[in-house]
């Protein structure tokens, strides 16, 4: 067994060893990066014109209720009454 | 170089092969040295094309290259360069299309490539990209089978070599050899397209002793999601980019790959990808086969470590396929019940498409015949498609480092 090792070139083995996790390592990042741009990318593509309209919709909607909510409510009061 | 000198003056300086003597040159060339190694590969190139014809093996590849074989070891081959008389330099073709094609450029497995981007639909994987991570997992065999040659003693840019067997990818298998300078790469070639025939045959074995019927017979419901057009276009573009930051070694492999796959999915070049699909890939692959033939040399074939090379190779194909099973078992323990992954559809993330996808259906059906599979296993195949590529780059990237030792 001794003279089995002893013929083992050591460096080459430890090459070998951080060739395996870096390699392993490296493959994993690169698939990972991938797996997110392919979620991303499935993400944005589903979204469609007709959405981007309903949310310009909603988000105008939204304005315009939290515009009324924020008014003076002396002034609006005036406004809807019609005298002070 | 064959030398084609042989001693053609007798001792009174004249010529021994006067007038039809040069008939039987040849035969006598045979008898000399180790050339009857010469038909020792005659028979290996016979084999190759038996188990082309009879056996269907991989036959686009394993005919050319027997036939190749054949034809480079006759004495004073005129397919490879020859000087005759001492004086003329004749080229030969096969040299010529090796040295051109593959040696200076590596042009014919890259070109391949585009090919192959061609002819595979990311659709099913996109819509369920989960399953990119087992073409990562099932690359573990290159690097198990590299730690195996260097304990065989062979030195790091042989190991690697030969590891690159276990990508299950021929092209890659070719680039990266060649790349790395082995004197092995007639093995390489050879065994890398007689595994990826045997995947059929290996492969369940390979599953079988690592997994229990229980876990063959986990059903896994496919509920495709709609991939858009647009997200199959951005695609390749985005795995290149990918790919060419983190990897930018593996960026000639993947870069063909998915052009190819763009000028499937764009939709405007359909004639090119047509062209790409089937003229291109079966122009290259019919020179391929002859070409990487040259390096079938009776010299630098015949030896010991061609037998240990086929012993790496199939210790690679195995490794793989327990790499990807056992990353599936990893990832289920933090998976509920009803989302389970089928373990053998790990061992699909090898770049062995679609036998590899084939193999886990058939599996599958054995053990409980309502149990399709087909689908994941196809979308864990063709990630292992680019796990293959960019395994291939991240070892030209690595290795050549540790043998200059920066890293």
């Amino acid at each position: 067994m001794s003279t089995l090792l002893a013929k083992i070139d050591k460096d080459a083995l430890i090459n070998a060893a951080n060739l395996t996790w870096q390699g392993m390592l490296a493959i994993f990042i690169v698939m990972t990066l991938i797996f997110v741009a392919v979620i991303i990318l499935n993400k944005v593509t589903a979204i469609t014109k007709a959405d981007i309209k309903d949310k310009f919709k909603r988000l105008k909607q939204k304005f315009s209720k939290s515009a009324n909510s924020n008014t003076d409510p002396v002034q609006s009061k005036i406004d809807t009454d019609g005298d002070i | 170089m064959l030398d084609a000198s042989l001693n053609t003056t007798n001792k009174n300086g004249e010529s021994k092969f006067m007038g039809l003597d040069f008939l039987i040159r040849s035969f006598q060339n045979l008898a000399t040295g180790d050339n009857w190694k010469m038909i020792v590969m005659w028979i290996i190139g016979a084999i190759l094309i038996f188990l082309a014809i009879k056996k269907e093996l991989e036959p686009s590849l394993l005919l050319p290259m027997g036939f190749g074989a054949i034809l480079i070891n006759l004495p004073f081959s005129g397919a490879i360069d020859q000087i005759l008389s001492d004086t003329i330099e004749a080229p030969g073709v096969i040299e010529w299309l090796y040295k051109y094609g593959i040696d200076a450029s590596e042009v014919m497995p890259l070109l391949l490539f585009i090919g192959i981007g061609a002819m595979i639909d990311f659709g099913p994987l996109l819509s369920n990209p989960k399953l990119l991570f087992f073409g990562a997992a099932a690359q573990f065999g290159i690097f198990a089978t590299i730690v195996l040659a260097v304990l065989c003693g062979f030195n790091l840019s042989d190991a690697a070599s030969s590891g690159i067997i276990a990508a299950a990818d021929g092209p890659t298998s070719i680039l990266v050899g060649n790349l790395l300078k082995t004197q092995y790469l007639a093995a390489v070639i050879v065994v890398a397209y007689s595994y990826m025939a045997l995947v059929p045959i290996i492969q369940p074995m390979a599953i079988k002793a690592v997994t229990t019927k229980k876990e063959r017979a986990i059903k896994m419901a496919y509920n495709p999601k709609k991939v858009s057009r647009a997200s199959k276009i951005l695609f390749p573009i985005i795995v290149t980019i990918i790919a060419g930051l983190i990897a930018p070694a593996s960026i000639a492999l993947v870069g063909m790959l998915m052009f190819g796959n763009l000028l499937r999915e764009c939709g405007v070049l359909n004639t090119l990808s047509d062209a790409a699909q089937k003229m291109l890939a079966n122009l290259i692959t019919l020179l391929l086969g002859i070409t990487v033939a040259f390096s079938m040399k009776a010299d630098a074939f015949i030896r010991i470590e061609t037998l240990m090379i086929m012993g790496f190779g199939l210790f690679g194909f195995v490794m793989d396929s327990v790499g990807g099973v056992m990353f599936a078992k990893l990832i289920n323990i933090f998976l509920p019940k009803s989302k389970k992954i089928n373990p053998m559809v790990g061992a699909a993330g090898i770049s062995a498409f679609p036998m590899s996808a084939r193999v886990v259906q058939k599996l599958g059906l054995k053990t409980d015949p309502s149990n399709h599979l087909l689908m994941h296993a196809l979308s864990a195949n063709v990630s292992g498609q680019i796990g293959s590529v960019v395994a291939g780059g991240v070892v030209l990237a690595l290795v050549p480092m540790m043998l200059t030792g920066v890293i």
